[in-house]
């Protein structure tokens, strides 16, 4: 297709030709025929010499060097060299046919290169002087650069069969064709106006305002940078495997059409205006914004040319039979239209409002028109009237739409000419965040009037359609889609999760274990926080814990640890850092992990007067109202999985298993009710004192009256002051306690009557 | 004081609490809160033998679906849970606090929501 629209383009120029093409058999100061060698035409300014026309004909080989004057070549030409400088010019008229190895040399001092022949690069060129090329430019060796001093005006013909072309002039025509086997890229600072056919094999940049007025096409990626933008004058077109947008695309006249085959990334601040359809028929990234009559389909019809080998037809609608359709009622119907999963976890819908055009008083006017959907899902409502001549006044976008709408979303109001014996049919189109049940109320008179959709009706019209999500955007293939992707240009990283998601938990102790204490909780206060980083097949390359000793009403020195509950987890697959070690009291091994254990144990810290300052008053820190406060101290531990890498649920946050080490006893132990000791417990503390643990039963850490030496809250726990019960703190703990967790369940929360705030630190 | 008389009142106690949990229906939460309120100590509490203590509840969540991120929120908007399901099914496994009744879904484009219960299933 290519080679016959060059041939078209050809056979244009050729036109041109016959009308302007200069000849060697007049106008010639002097006629070099069948030449060889160097010909230098060196004049300066004043030489007789000077200003005139030499003419090469016949068979030329060798080199040319010209100042002052002008070279016209109407044979066949190899040459090897050429300097143009200094008021020169060259001109190749028609039939000559010029070959050039090494094009360097057209300097900013020269005037012009003419071309009515058929002139070959067999390296790149880049010219410093106006081209102008009424037949045939072939470039084979390298890039096409039109530096900011020349001129571009193409009306025949220019292949770049090896490279690109790279645009930087200010002046900037393309009337003929134009090909670049790479990219084309349009840089800033300079202008290009397209009313033939432009087309990159791979990517095609514009970093300017670029007006199409016919024909162009990127094989691969078309960028519209920011700041830049895409014009598209009156049927005309262009074409693209990808596209980025970061610029704006504006059509001008009428029917003109962008077409994307794959994927859209629209960035913020791109835009689509005035008559023009974006018809995008791959997955789109980001939202797209639509104005003064542009939009996303694919109905245009524009003609094949000799510049548009391939013109364009409307895609096939959809089968009829995907609508949905539900009556209002007063000769009103609600269809579902269409259903697009834009694959950036948004929708567009659209749906269509018809009136039989039946009249009297069951069949009122239409006053307004309203779309239920849940507050802040719903954007981008558009109102298109496709057959009649309903209009409507403003748009209200809600969510609130008044006493006589029984439903948020938003609504057309103060519509009128369709219903009352007005038939006619208007296609509303709005974007939704996630497909919802929605009533659609074609309010007429008092009557609502409504018509309702559920999920299942937008789902069956998008699967018969075939408009799911084809292929997302993944820019680093990582399996998880660039819409989704908190690392998108990360392979190893797709997404990270926190435990508790509520914020932080809170780990609160009694420290005289096996004697009961005074229950109040606050013998060490620790809040934590774990956010674990994982890839697109959900597993977990590290794990973050963020540990913040709030406070600890103990005069023991107490350190403190926990263990995956995971019998898998024996940390040959972890590196673990952070941990504050300040006495012998436990041995790390190289991994990080405590030395000893069967399943991977880590030690936070083993000190709490190590970590936090004691304020010289009262017992512990941060627990007497009377003593100054002490800013609490932040642990930071890293675990890396090297290999064998865990899910979450490999992980079991919610179950894994802390403890207090008491006393600087490495053997003591305090964990959670029912939680199990870990191999390098002392056991025979159980049974002591209070402890009414039964180890073999999995009954531990708790009194005969099963009360525990631990709690573990999942919000940040506003703990008793020192040696406050519990139960005269947090008003409705006991009644949790005495209903076995059935009651209060939420006895931790600041609600009324739940706490004498008096008590509390 | 004699030991059994000493721990008459732990006793009377439990065995209140006992009662009222073997006996759940009666106007349960008023009588439970009055018989909580009068304790001032802890250790008089009694915690049923079965009570384990814990303020969250664990959910699995059962998806089967297209490809897609699938979000579990609370009410006010935080994550709960979240994973990437590659195309099929997906179980995730998750904590939800005590005071959490309600969830909500994100996944396939679409949210729900659905009650904090011990398993719950998702097809799209």
């Amino acid at each position: 297709m290519r080679t016959l629209f060059a041939l078209s383009a050809v056979l244009f120029a050729a036109l041109l030709n016959a009308t302007n093409s200069p000849d060697c058999s007049s106008g010639c100061y002097q006629t070099y025929n069948n030449y060889s060698g160097t010909l230098q035409l060196h004049f300066n300014p004043n030489d007789a010499g000077a200003n005139k026309t030499y003419c090469i004909t016949g068979t030329f080989n060798g080199s040319i060097e010209v100042r002052n004057a002008k070279v016209r070549i109407c044979g066949n030409a190899t040459v090897s060299s050429w300097t143009f400088d200094q008021n020169s010019s060259l001109e190749i008229a028609s039939g000559a046919v010029v070959v050039v190895n090494n094009s360097g040399g057209i300097n900013s001092s020269c005037d012009f290169v003419k071309n009515w022949g058929d002139l070959t690069f067999n390296n790149g060129f880049s010219p410093n002087a106006d081209l102008y090329n009424y037949s045939s430019i072939t470039v084979n060796g390298g890039d096409l650069n039109m530096n900011s001093q020349a001129k571009y005006q193409n009306f025949g013909d220019v292949q770049v069969t090896n490279g690109s072309y790279n645009h930087n002039s200010t002046g900037g025509l393309n009337s003929g064709s134009l090909y670049a086997s790479k990219d084309i890229k349009l840089n800033g600072g300079s202008e290009m106006t397209n009313e033939c056919s432009m087309v990159s094999g791979k990517e095609f940049h514009i970093n300017i305002a670029f007006n199409n007025k016919e024909y162009a096409k990127s094989g691969e990626k078309l960028y519209i940078n920011g700041g830049s933008s895409l014009k598209l004058d009156n049927q005309a077109m262009m074409t693209a495997a990808e596209l980025i947008l970061n610029g704006t695309v504006k059509g001008i006249g009428s029917s003109n059409t962008l077409e994307v085959t794959g994927p859209t990334l629209a960035n913020g601040g791109s835009s689509f205006t005035g008559p023009v359809e974006a018809c995008l028929g791959g997955a789109i990234s980001g939202t797209l914004s639509f104005s003064n009559g542009a939009g996303q389909s694919c109905a245009n019809t524009i003609p094949t040319s000799s510049c548009n080998p391939v013109g364009f037809a409307p895609a096939s609608p959809a089968p009829s039979n995907c609508d949905v359709t539900k009556s209002n009622g007063g000769g009103f119907s609600t269809s579902i239209v269409s259903v697009v999963d834009n694959c950036d976890n948004t929708f567009t819908i659209k749906l269509k409002l018809e009136h039989s055009g039946c009249g009297g008083p069951s069949c009122k006017e239409l006053s307004h028109l309203s779309i239920e959907a849940l507050p802040g899902t719903y954007s981008a409502a558009s109102w298109n009237t496709t057959s009649g001549t309903a209009t409507y006044g403003s748009l209200d976008n809600g969510p609130n739409l008044g006493a006589s709408t029984p439903f948020q979303g938003f609504k057309f109001d103060n519509t009128s000419k369709i219903g009352g014996g007005k038939a006619g049919i208007v296609e509303i189109t709005y974007t939704l965040t996630s497909l919802q049940d929605q009533k659609i109320s074609a309010k007429a008179g008092t009557n609502a009037q409504i018509a309702s959709f559920t999920v299942a009706d937008f789902q069956s019209v998008m699967n018969c359609a075939n408009t799911v999500c084809a292929q997302a955007p993944d820019g680093d293939n990582d399996g998880c889609e660039d819409a989704v992707d908190q690392y998108p240009n990360d392979p190893t990283r797709c997404y990270d999760v926190s435990y508790p998601g509520t914020g932080v938990a809170t780990l609160a102790f009694e420290d005289l274990w096996p004697a009961a204490g005074d229950y109040d909780f606050n013998d060490l206060v620790l809040d934590y926080l774990f956010t674990a980083e994982l890839n697109g097949s959900n597993e977990v390359n590290a794990l973050d814990g963020t540990f913040v000793i709030r406070a600890f009403g103990a005069g023991f020195h107490n350190g403190f640890g926990f263990q995956f509950s995971n019998p898998a987890f024996d940390g040959s697959n972890m590196q673990v850092s952070g941990s504050e070690i300040s006495s012998a009291l436990v041995s790390l091994g190289a991994n990080g992990l405590e030395i000893g254990q069967s399943k991977a144990t880590v030690i936070v810290y083993t000190d709490a007067y190590a970590q936090m300052r004691h304020p010289g008053v009262g017992i512990g820190v941060n627990t007497e109202i009377s003593a100054p406060y002490v800013q609490p101290d932040t642990i930071k531990i890293r675990i890396v999985f090297t290999s064998n890498k865990p899910s979450m649920t490999d992980l079991d946050l919610p179950n894994f298993n802390p403890f207090l080490i008491a006393k600087e006893d490495r053997g003591r132990e305090i964990h959670l009710p029912g939680y199990a000791p870990t191999d390098l417990a002392n056991l025979s503390y159980f049974g002591l004192g209070d402890d009414d643990s039964n180890v073999g039963a999995g009954r531990t850490y708790v009194t005969e009256t099963n009360m525990p030496w631990a709690l573990h809250l999942p919000v940040r726990f506003d703990y008793p002051t020192e040696k406050t019960d519990i139960v005269t703190a947090h008003l409705k703990f006991a009644a949790w306690v005495m209903s076995g967790g059935v009651s209060f369940a939420d006895w931790y929360l600041d609600m009324p009557g739940y706490r004498d705030d008096s008590k509390l630190y | 004081m004699n030991e059994n008389y000493r721990n008459m009142p732990r006793l009377i106690l439990a065995l209140c609490t006992a009662a009222f949990v073997l006996h759940s229906c009666a106007p349960e939460k008023e009588a439970l809160t009055a018989q909580a309120a009068s304790v001032k100590d802890s250790k008089e509490l009694y915690a049923p033998a079965a009570f384990d203590w814990k303020t969250t509840k664990d959910c699995t969540l059962e998806v089967r679906g297209p490809k897609g991120m699938i979000e579990v929120n609370a009410p006010d908007g935080s994550l709960l849970a979240k994973a990437m399901n590659q195309g099929g099914s997906l179980e995730l496994q998750f904590a939800v606090p005590n005071h959490i009744q309600d969830l909500s879904i994100a996944y396939a484009g679409v949210r729900s929501s659905v009650k904090a219960t011990s398993r719950i299933k998702l097809d799209r």
